[in-house]
């Protein structure tokens, strides 16, 4: 039957995505300002490598974490990406558009602009992390809340424009009120960077986002029942009202670990599903849920390996190279779906 | 044996009651029909007994269990529901979309084994949708799309299936498929068919019961039969006795004002020459017409002023005089063909009466031809 095909299909990508994930990862450590072949990446890996080559401290103190960082980034985005397609049962929507970054990065403002710490300057990368993941789940609420309401999903996109452009206009307000050095830093935490990792950062992403993929894999049957509507999946036996908090939750927590250590980052959250979806020909959760986390961490240290090369030795934002790189497959398979219609 | 009950049962949205205090129970191997209105309610009353919304007070058993003791899974598995969302679905086939109502057997990730694939295929078979299998389920035409909609919810293999106005949307030849579907169901797998319709006509054809929703109440509910002799159909409708015959489920815009034709008699182009006129907006009369003619039922609906006897008795001559002095005011006589025969003896006589005081009378053969020459 035509499942087995998919099933089968989903296995063949996800084995070749992990692989390519696993070639792009190890290139992406070996190259930089110093170039390090896959050979000798592989060999500090597997602590071939005496301890004081310059190799080993250019892989374990800087690329690698930045790798790490961006596979799990990436993941985490897309993941997120997905689960709000789902929900909003809406193509275009992303953490991003909806509003949730724009949240996260108010609280980011609020506490890096001074507004709520008065005047003392927040540098504790947790507590950072702590604002952000507040400003994203306020805005998760927002637009949930909005969303028991409105019943068009179009009105609910347009309300998530909205309270994005609030949380800008809002920014705006902060900025013109702080001083040069934390406008500064305030900056470049909106560029978005995956260069900014400490070890304890990964290790704290790396095990918030672990969780959360599990988590989202066991939704799986219950997100497939969604794609009917939420009447239909209540007539399926789903408690809609729980699945809509878990997606929320996740998501935002996703979204929100994600833009605290690396900044607001856009388009990978729309466009690696879409990739997904026109990959495997199929919208089973159960196998888009796999693809897009080994789809997004391709995607995602793709698009960093570029930003920090392309311009070398300086840096291009992150979100600078996602949307030059999301924005052109987003429009084709906008066109691409309009003239099947 | 009651199957599905609603005591005291309050629909409505957001806190404001639509149909207040419903009392009705829904028969094991019956297929209900709830007729009324546009917003009348059909809709939220049937998503109540699908949980989608929750009633604002009663009680709904379900084999006598109160339902709200009854898990999400287990009443999935009991109550499976079509619905009239716009369902999008990409990338998904016809196959998939039936599987889906295999959802509250499955395991926990949803893993189809042997019977729900043998069930996802009878399924499909019932509905004759078994050959689009494959196909992608956004390209199938309305009809299509219904039917697989349908099979995924036979899918599910709950005893009760609701349907939210199954052949909205469909040509007749899918809405004669859908119900017949859904008829089968009930009398091979006993299946309860609660469903909602918008056509009087075919829900008086096909299904066992009516529930009738106006206003804020039910106006009746029970046996179809018993139902169409009552006069609550007119009253639903507001019909007050024109345009909808339901013995026959028929449904017909009414009659023209206005003195054009008067029909002594009927013969087989009288049923023509009846809509014909309809469509032109004239009017129309007719007698002696016996009660068992389908011209009977037919100007009935139309509100055709008539004169009429019962079936099988010879037509008398106080019946046929009060058709003679109704012909008296139409412009034109149409005489039907009619055979030599005692029955309709006073109706011959009745044409050749009008002819001979001076009135225009013509075979329904001529008025036939005249018509269509005006065309």
């Amino acid at each position: 039957m035509n499942n087995g095909n998919i099933r089968r299909k989903t296995r063949v990508t996800a084995a070749v995505s992990l692989l390519l994930l696993a070639v792009l990862a190890v290139f992406a450590i070996g190259i930089g300002s110093v170039y390090l072949p896959p050979e000798t990446v592989l060999r500090v890996l597997f602590r071939q490598v005496d301890p004081s080559d310059p190799a080993y401290i250019i892989v374990w103190n800087m690329r690698l974490s930045r790798v790490i960082a961006s596979v799990f980034g990436g993941a985490a985005l897309s993941l997120s990406g997905l689960l709000l397609q789902i929900l909003f049962q809406n193509p275009i929507a992303d953490p991003y558009i909806l509003g949730i970054s724009s949240g996260a990065r108010l609280a980011v403002g609020l506490m890096l602009l001074g507004g709520v710490m008065a005047g003392f300057h927040v540098t504790n990368p947790w507590i950072l992390f702590l604002g952000a993941l507040a400003g994203a789940l306020a805005v998760m609420v927002l637009m949930l809340l909005f969303s028991a309401r409105v019943r068009s999903v179009t009105t609910l996109l347009i309300v998530g424009i909205m309270v994005g452009y609030l949380c800008s206009a809002l920014v705006g307000l902060l900025v013109a009120f702080s001083d040069d050095s934390s406008i500064a830093d305030f900056t470049r935490w909106t560029m978005g960077s995956f260069g900014l990792m400490t070890w304890p950062k990964i290790y704290v992403l790396v095990l918030v986002c672990s969780v959360l993929f599990v988590l989202s894999f066991l939704l799986g049957k219950n997100l497939n029942a969604l794609r009917m509507g939420e009447s239909y999946a209540v007539t399926m036996g789903v408690n809609t009202k729980g699945l809509r908090v878990a997606i929320i939750l996740i998501s935002g927590l996703l979204t929100a670990v994600v833009t605290a250590f690396a900044g607001p980052v856009s388009f990978i959250g729309m466009s690696v599903p879409h990739i997904c979806r026109m990959l495997l020909k199929t919208d089973d959760s159960r196998a888009l849920i796999p693809s897009c986390v080994l789809c997004g961490g391709i995607f995602g240290v793709g698009c960093d390996l570029i930003s920090r090369t392309i311009i070398a030795p300086n840096e291009l934002a992150i979100g600078t190279v996602t949307a030059y790189v999301g924005v052109p497959i987003v429009l084709y398979l906008l066109m691409k779906k309009n003239k099947h219609d | 044996m009651e199957q599905l009950k609603l005591e005291q049962v309050d629909i409505g949205y957001g806190g404001q009651p639509l149909v207040s205090k419903i009392d009705l129970s829904f028969l094991q191997g019956k297929m209900t029909c709830i007729l009324g209105s546009n917003g009348a309610g059909k809709t939220t009353l049937l998503k109540t007994i699908a949980r989608i919304i929750k009633p604002l007070g009663g009680v709904i058993r379900l084999g006598g269990e109160d339902v709200r003791q009854l898990s999400g899974t287990r009443y999935a598995k009991e109550v499976s529901a079509v619905l009239t969302d716009r369902v999008s679905l990409e990338n998904c086939t016809v196959w998939d979309v039936t599987a889906m109502g295999r959802n509250p057997h499955t395991g926990f990730f949803g893993a189809l084994g042997e019977e729900d694939r043998r069930r996802v295929r009878e399924s499909l078979e019932a509905c004759d949708a078994w050959e689009l299998r494959d196909r992608p389920f956004n390209q199938l035409s309305d009809g299509q799309k219904q039917k697989v909609l349908i099979a995924r919810g036979l899918c599910q293999s709950t005893p009760v299936l609701l349907l939210d106005e199954p052949t909205s949307h469909l040509d007749i030849f899918y809405k004669m498929e859908v119900l017949q579907t859904l008829r089968t169901q009930c009398v091979r797998e006993g299946k309860t068919v609660i469903c909602t319709l918008h056509e009087p006509d075919l829900a008086v054809k096909c299904c066992d019961r009516l529930v009738l929703v106006k206003g804020d109440r039910i106006l009746a509910c029970g046996d179809t039969g018993k139902i169409v002799q009552s006069s609550a159909m007119e009253e639903l409708y507001g019909f007050s006795g024109r345009q909808f015959d339901p013995v026959l489920g028929l449904a017909e815009f009414p009659a023209a004002e206005g003195k054009d034709v008067f029909f002594a008699g009927s013969d087989e182009n009288t049923v023509h020459l009846f809509r014909a006129l309809n469509r032109m907006q004239k009017g129309f009369a007719a007698g002696v017409l016996h009660q068992n003619d389908l011209l009977f039922h037919l100007g009935k609906a139309m509100g055709v002023p008539m004169v009429t006897q019962k079936a099988y008795l010879p037509i008398t001559p106080q019946q046929a005089d009060l058709a003679f002095f109704r012909a008296a005011d139409y412009e034109v006589i149409v005489a039907a063909d009619l055979p030599d025969d005692p029955l309709v003896a006073q109706n011959r006589a009745l044409a050749r009466r009008l002819a001979a005081v001076g009135k225009k009378v013509m075979s329904t053969a001529e008025y036939k031809a005249l018509l269509e020459r005006q065309m």
